[in-house]
């Protein structure tokens, strides 16, 4: 903070750093999270308050239903479990409410008549607020180590910890993609400084978490050999970050490999991938996978053909890949997971990509909000008395009324915030391709320069 | 350098986290983490619970006045015989509730209540029907059809006289004696619902779903119960023998009805397969509910990292037979236990 403790220096100038960005970010960032925290999408957390039951029960994440997921997030919860087990007193982790039965015959979405309790749902909450500030903390400091300027790093945490989607899915929904974003970026930063072995360890954390950092496999493997190109090194580098990965799945999934259960820890990839059936998801998703697939091996090569200013070139194109994996199955959530890399562009080398942070920050929130719905009142209904069920019930019949075809307010509201959200993940490549583009069609140059001017910054990358 | 050294502690801070959390839930031990001890005296029902972490519990005692609780637990599952469940929903990436995970799912979730349940297949089925001793023995049957080596629509068949003898049916998945399975598929049983229970008992229409708490008798808050189906369930007022009705109720039909056949007794749970109608099922069969139970105690609390005891204040009649059931978690279950009491000896 500086020496301040000068006779004549001013109250304000002692105390300049609460108007600092810093401070201002984590007070506002920590308070709109503790306001939230008594709103909860029911049926996320409810398989939460599952997992926690059958860890409890003795039965491990898979003998029982309830847990979908690869384990690395149960084993976070057991964390958790441990810690509330050891120190605090949450014995009620929820109730059967039976005015409230009629949500789970709504054909549409999913809910649970069976709402959590307060203080499950902060349970639950508060260990993904901390996730948040601890990546909030590490991109600060190396946005700053990174650029060598302190304000970037302050910056950096903010967009992070006061991006739109980021306090909804930890204060509000309650789920787990912070800790996504923690293990790619912490893997990300890891390789970038050459620790190749835990590189590659948090690499295959991050996979066992949840499938879209693995969008970033052939980026490593392409810096790893554009790093060593002459030393030699390249081969045995990249055997210690595959060590890494390998001995990660090993003690991760050893439990489920002495139990014969490996399989029931990828039916969440197994089950969205299996069992084809044409429709406008399915379509999506086959369409997004023929783009993304050969867009990340490609990226693969271009950062295996880098020669100059590679780690620059390695930030940038993390991030492309996992942008371009939103693709295969757009959900709110999952952008998340990408955040970090898109806030590192922002603050080190480009801030006219910060349209692309807004338009996916609030669209993403947009759909995530309108997807819950009125069951974000649910627990609080139950518990404290606020609001009646019949709101509830009045709200749901509403929004999920079908307004034409089979298209209601909800999913009306909901396909506008993808539309935003796929809006500022096109533009991430508009504006890193925009020399080809405007090569080929110099027309269009004028538009992404208006688009451009939209971010806090006028002008090109590096004019900050 | 200071930055490296930040990102590898925070590196190793989370793997151990996260290893920690893994070692725990493998490490988990139920029985030794719950105890539970109850007593019966001229006063009620004496307990007391233990919990290594922090756990609310329910004690539910019943009055089942003669009707004896089953010793044995069968579970016929046959993955060669032809089953008639329709089609169930399942949760995206999760496993698909055939009849097989629902069986396992039961199996696992009964031991947490401390029942130890035998699986059959259909020719064992027949063995454990013809080998007598009947009212100490509980078979669940969730196939929604019985098994052509124990039935075929009469009233002389092992499956009915064994009920008719003693033996107690937990049943769901599809209309009661509907259908008879083999190995080659489903035919259907001419004049079953004549044989149980009555025409008009059984709910064959496209009602689904009941909205109405059964609060009369306590048990729907009691036994934490959550399923609302009532496909396929039975019709309490068109009942000719005693009967019990609990769960919820359209007016007509409730989704879990308990009634007298014979000496025996049947156990309708209705709906298609669902996680609440299986909670709901292994809670029925775990309590030692029966036909003519009535809810006579309850009393309830939160035991943190310690123990907690009471009584339960029961007028308690020296010839009746009483279950006094203890459960860790309420509508999140992690442990339970049943003892029995005639009168007030333990059995």
């Amino acid at each position: 903070m500086g020496d301040f403790a000068d006779a004549g220096t001013s109250f304000s100038e002692r105390y300049a750093w609460l108007r600092g960005t810093l401070f201002v970010s984590l007070v506002l960032g920590i308070m709109v999270r503790c306001l939230c925290i008594p709103f909860t999408y029911d049926y996320d957390m409810y398989h939460w308050a599952v997992i926690i039951q059958n860890i409890d029960s003795g039965n491990g994440l898979y003998e029982l239903f309830g847990y979908y997921y690869t384990p690395v997030w149960g084993y976070i919860m057991g964390f958790i479990d441990l810690l509330s087990n050891a120190f605090l007193s949450v014995g009620e982790f929820g109730t059967h409410v039976s005015g409230l039965l009629t949500v789970e015959d709504l054909e549409n979405m999913r809910h649970v008549a069976t709402v959590t309790s307060p203080e499950f749902n902060a349970l639950i909450k508060v260990p993904i607020i901390l996730c948040d500030l601890l990546v909030g903390y590490t991109l600060y400091r190396f946005v700053g180590e990174w650029t060598g300027d302190r304000k970037r790093g302050e910056l950096a945490l903010a967009m992070w910890f006061l991006c739109p989607i980021v306090i909804y899915m930890s204060s509000v929904q309650g789920m787990f993609d912070s800790f996504s974003a923690l293990l790619i970026l912490l893997s990300t930063l890891l390789v970038l400084r050459r620790h190749y072995f835990s590189g590659g360890f948090m690499l295959a954390l991050s996979v066992l978490l949840k499938f879209f950092p693995g969008a970033v496999v052939f980026v490593f493997i392409g810096v790893v050999f554009a790093r060593h190109r002459e030393d030699g090194m390249a081969l045995r580098n990249l055997a210690l970050a595959v060590a890494g990965a390998v001995l990660c799945s090993a003690v991760i999934l050893f439990p489920n490999i002495m139990e014969g259960n490996v399989a029931d820890s990828l039916t969440f990839i197994s089950d969205r991938t299996g069992g084809f059936s044409l429709n406008l998801d399915t379509v999506f998703s086959m369409g997004g996978m023929i783009v993304t697939l050969p867009f990340m091996v490609f990226m693969g090569y271009r950062m295996y053909g880098t020669r100059e200013d590679i780690d620059r070139r390695f930030l940038t194109y993390v991030l492309l890949v996992l942008a371009i994996s939103m693709f295969i199955n757009m959900g709110p959530q999952y952008v998340i997971v990408l955040m970090p890399s898109l806030v590192i562009l922002i603050c080190s080398y480009d801030r006219s990509y910060t349209i692309c942070w807004v338009l996916v920050g609030f669209g993403a929130l947009l759909s995530a909000f309108t997807l819950n719905n009125y069951s974000l009142l649910m627990s609080s209904s139950a518990y404290l008395g606020w609001p009646s069920y019949d709101v509830i019930l009045n709200g749901f019949e509403w929004t999920e009324a079908y307004l034409f075809g089979t298209n209601s307010f909800r999913s009306m509201m909901n396909s506008v915030g993808y539309a935003f959200t796929g809006a500022g993940l096109i533009l991430i490549f508009v504006f890193y391709y925009e020399d080809i583009i405007v090569r080929r069609h110099p027309w269009a140059e004028r538009y992404i320069e208006k688009v451009r001017c939209f971010s806090f910054r006028r002008g090109r990358p590096d004019e900050t | 350098m200071r930055h490296d050294r930040y990102i590898l502690v925070v590196t190793a801070a989370i793997i151990a986290a996260i290893l920690i959390g893994e070692v725990y839930i493998y490490t988990f031990d139920g029985d030794s983490t719950y105890s539970a001890s109850t007593s019966m005296s001229s006063d009620g029902a004496e307990y007391r619970v233990g919990s290594g972490i922090s756990s609310v519990y329910d004690i539910v005692v019943s009055d089942n006045g003669v009707f004896s609780a089953a010793t044995e637990y069968y579970v016929y599952y046959d993955d060669s015989y032809a089953d008639a469940l329709e089609d169930v929903w399942h949760a995206t990436g999760g496993k698909v509730l055939d009849q097989g995970y629902y069986v396992s799912q039961m199996l696992h979730q009964l031991d947490n209540r401390g029942v130890c349940a035998t699986v059959l297949n259909a020719s064992e089925l027949r063995d454990m029907v013809l080998s007598g001793n009947e009212t100490s023995k509980a078979l669940v049957v969730v196939s929604g059809a019985l098994p052509g080596t124990v039935y075929s629509g009469n009233a002389a068949d092992p499956i009915v006289q064994w009920i008719n003898d003693g033996g107690r049916l937990y049943w769901a998945g599809n209309l009661l004696g509907a259908f008879i399975s083999s190995a080659d598929g489903i035919a259907t049983a001419e004049g079953y619902e004549e044989l149980f229970f009555g025409s008009g008992t059984l709910n064959g229409s496209d009602k689904e779903k009941a909205y109405e708490e059964i609060s009369d008798n306590g048990y729907l808050s009691a036994l934490s119960l959550m399923s609302n189906s009532i496909k396929y369930s039975l019709n309490p007022d068109a009942l000719s023998v005693p009967h019990l009705a609990i769960g919820y109720s359209d007016g007509v039909y409730s989704s879990v009805v308990l009634a007298q056949y014979g000496s025996g007794m049947i156990c309708v749970v209705g709906g298609d397969y669902s996680n609440n109608q299986r909670a709901d099922l292994v809670q029925i069969i775990s309590s030692h509910l029966c036909y003519r139970s009535v809810l006579v105690g309850y009393d309830g609390g939160e035991v943190t990292r310690g123990t907690e005891s009471g009584v339960v204040a029961v007028a308690v009649d020296g010839t009746n037979r009483y279950s006094v059931y203890v459960y860790f978690g309420g509508y999140y279950l992690e442990y339970a236990r049943c003892f029995d009491y005639v009168g007030i000896d333990r059995i």
